[in-house]
């Protein structure tokens, strides 16, 4: 017995120095942020770099570990980090880009879904699911002005995933989700996706057609900020030519415009969008 | 592949030692080994089911061998040890194990039927059952041990801490002094659950000797038995958090009121909760929903960490799962059947010394601390703060139960309750 354990832990110890060495890297959301950062995880294995990413319970949480962090570590923000930080009353903005590096921009547009054979119910007050760390009042309130004339009231939701899988459960009739997550289901049959706020690619009309005039809602999607720290320069340097074709990859998820090391000018437009977000509810 | 298998070494590891050791119990013994599995969500799922096996088969070697119950399914066999004679002590301890056995190839039959054939495409799990399966946990949670307000005071405080940088954000409107903290409620868990073996009085180990006469085994006799008490497994498995203990206890009486002898008793006892502990994580797999307390740690990893049960899909993966969960009920049978007594009697000494219980404490934080790099200071502050409410919880013989819920499934009840409310109000 005591020979089958010293060599159980001696393999075991064995196959620990095969593993390569890692990246911390801290999400404060779910859906498209994954499919992103698993994707960078993906290409990165090329460069022996092992992106290991750690989802955190609050903003404020990932934030926090990110700017104490002394090993490689990185973080992926969205552009809803002043709102954030303005209505949970923590710090979630990253915007110190002295010691760190912002290796791309994406953005995730957003679909009204409802499940297969369903349409956007007009003679009730329908439940429309959306993302909670989203300005939700204002987008239900901009939503329920309508050329169909059909109610909502929001119900909240932690992910696009969850939302999926809300409306695939039949707990909710219409929900707002990112593309990237919606589009397996889209193709396996169980939901469609009428309007989107800037894809086509499944036969989707303009959210503009819904509401029938000007809104933000219209051009409602996610952005992304990538942004890695304690990474020495060869690292850097292996982990950037590992993720060249991020942006090819990332489109055949339904996540475009996907944006690789970008200008200051590129930086600088996803500060004001997220300072613009700041006040929305 | 080298990841599975390395995952498999972990889970036979985590399952004997949760088996064998009473301070030990099923979630310490799978959080122990936990940050060694590898990011996959495979290994994960492999490394709970086998650790679950293991600390169900080597329960009942536990009491049968040591007198000294390994897990809270394995009581019904030491009300019996009292009525066992001499020579049906090995019968019990052979009859276990094969029944043991069994009950881990029909239930992961049952489990590979299920999963390949994806019962769950055409299934829907609408909120509202969810959140009454999450608040019957809260409801077991309360009333465990019937300590009703130490438990509710238990579940209070770990639901605190769980929210904590929430309540400190709106303190901090009123009182700028308030800070916010983050706790990590993985490490929380770690230290009140492993400080329970510093305090935890275990009793002398009581080795009998045993013959091992293998002869009046008379395996036809208990075959059919044994399939029928798997099956009963199987269906109680599927109930919230004491689905093992449940199926072992209602096995044990199905035998007590047919007035069964000892060997029949134990042998259903002990082959229901196998196989309860491997449908048990069906809920799981096919809708995501943590039925039990390692289950909770598993999904909290899972999300932690940005895994999701998708996997499941892939081609060849639920054969991959039957295979190990066969294998490792086969290991797992081997070193019970063939292990001599002696070392049975040597690890009952062992884990009853003191300084035993210090090295296996020192060494689970010292793996923590080294594996998820944690910043000294930071595990100091969590050592301060929750080795004190460990040995409170201790002291107050407290069911842990309800730390888990609260620490690490209060906010997905909590959401979901909300989302319950803005759907149907």
């Amino acid at each position: 017995m005591p020979k089958l354990i010293i060599f159980i832990l001696c393999l075991m110890s064995l196959s620990s120095l095969l593993r390569a060495t890692e990246i911390q890297t801290y999400l404060t959301s779910k859906g498209p942020a994954v499919i992103i950062t698993n994707q960078v995880a993906a290409l990165a294995q090329s460069s022996n770099i092992k992106i290991n990413p750690i989802q955190s319970v609050n903003c404020g949480s990932a934030v926090q570990k990110f700017k104490n962090a002394r090993t490689p570590s990185a973080i992926l923000i969205s552009h809803n980090q002043y709102r954030l930080s303005r209505t949970s009353n923590q710090d979630c903005v990253v915007d110190d880009f002295d010691s760190a590096k912002i290796l791309f921009i994406a953005h995730a547009t957003q679909e009204v879904c409802t499940k297969k054979n369903n349409s956007i119910p007009i003679n009730r007050i329908a439940t429309l699911g959306i993302v909670k760390f989203s300005p939700y009042n204002s987008i239900t309130e901009e939503m329920n002005k309508n050329v169909l004339d059909a109610r909502f009231k929001h119900v909240l939701f932690s992910s696009s995933d969850e939302i999926l899988q809300a409306l695939v459960n039949k707990d909710i009739d219409v929900g707002l989700m990112s593309l990237s997550v919606a589009a397996e289901a889209i193709k396996s049959g169980s939901i469609n996706c009428p309007y989107s706020t800037g894809s086509s690619k499944f036969q989707q009309n303009p959210l503009k057609e819904f509401t029938g005039r000007d809104s933000f809602v219209n051009h409602e999607s996610v952005s992304f900020m990538f942004v890695v720290k304690n990474l020495s320069v060869t690292d850097e340097q292996k982990l950037m030519q590992s993720i060249r074709s991020l942006s090819t990859k990332l489109s055949l998820q339904h996540i475009d415009e996907t944006i690789m090391s970008p200008s200051k000018e590129a930086v600088t437009g996803f500060i004001k969008r997220s300072k613009s977000a700041e006040y929305l509810d | 592949m080298i990841d599975i298998f390395f995952t498999f070494c972990l889970g036979i590891l985590s399952g004997l030692l949760t088996g064998l050791m009473p301070g030990i119990n099923i979630l310490l013994g799978f959080m122990l080994f936990l940050p060694f599995v590898p990011l996959d969500p495979l290994c994960i799922v492999l490394y709970g089911i086998i650790a679950r096996i293991g600390s169900q088969f080597f329960g009942s070697m536990a009491v049968l061998y040591l007198k000294i119950p390994g897990e809270a399914s394995s009581y019904p066999v030491l009300m019996e040890l009292k009525n066992l004679k001499g020579k049906d002590t090995f019968r019990a301890v052979m009859l276990t194990n094969i029944g043991s056995l069994v009950a881990t190839v029909i239930s992961s039959i049952i489990l590979f039927i299920v999963l390949f054939y994806n019962f769950s495409k055409n299934i829907y799990f609408p909120i509202l059952l969810k959140l009454s399966i999450f608040w019957l946990l809260v409801i077991i949670a309360i009333f465990s041990n019937r300590k009703i307000l130490t438990n509710i005071c238990v579940l209070t405080t770990a639901t605190f801490i769980n929210f904590y940088p929430e309540f400190a954000a709106i303190g901090k409107t009123h009182a700028q002094s308030i800070p916010i903290y983050y706790f990590n409620t993985q490490l929380i868990l770690i230290i009140i659950f492993v400080s329970q073996l510093l305090w935890q009085k275990i009793p002398a180990a009581s080795a009998q000797s045993l013959s091992r006469d293998k002869t009046k085994l008379e395996l036809k006799k208990y075959i059919g038995k044994i399939s029928l008490h798997s099956l009963f497994g199987c269906v109680l498995g599927l109930l919230p958090q004491i689905g093992a203990t449940i199926s072992s206890y209602a096995s044990y009486t199905f035998e007590r009121l047919r007035k069964n002898t000892a060997l029949d008793k134990i042998t259903a006892s002990e082959t229901a909760n196998n196989s309860a502990a491997i449908t048990g994580w069906l809920p799981l797999l096919l809708f995501g929903i943590p039925i039990s307390a390692s289950e909770i740690v598993l999904i909290q990893h899972f999300q932690k960490f940005n895994l999701n049960f998708e996997f499941l899909q892939a081609y060849g993966v639920s054969t991959i799962i039957i295979l190990c969960l066969l294998l490792s009920g086969l290991i797992y049978f081997l070193i019970a059947t063939m292990l001599n007594q002696k070392y049975y009697v040597l690890f009952g000494k062992l884990m009853s010394k003191k300084w035993f219980s210090y090295l296996l404490f020192l060494f689970s934080l010292l793996c923590f601390y080294l594996i998820n790099s944690y910043d000294l200071k930071y595990l100091l502050i969590h050592l301060v703060i929750f080795m004190p409410i460990g040995y409170l919880l201790h002291f107050f013989r407290t069911d842990l139960l309800a730390v888990v819920i609260g620490l690490l499934l209060t906010d997905e009840i909590y959401y979901t309750t909300y989302r319950a409310i803005q759907i149907y109000f």
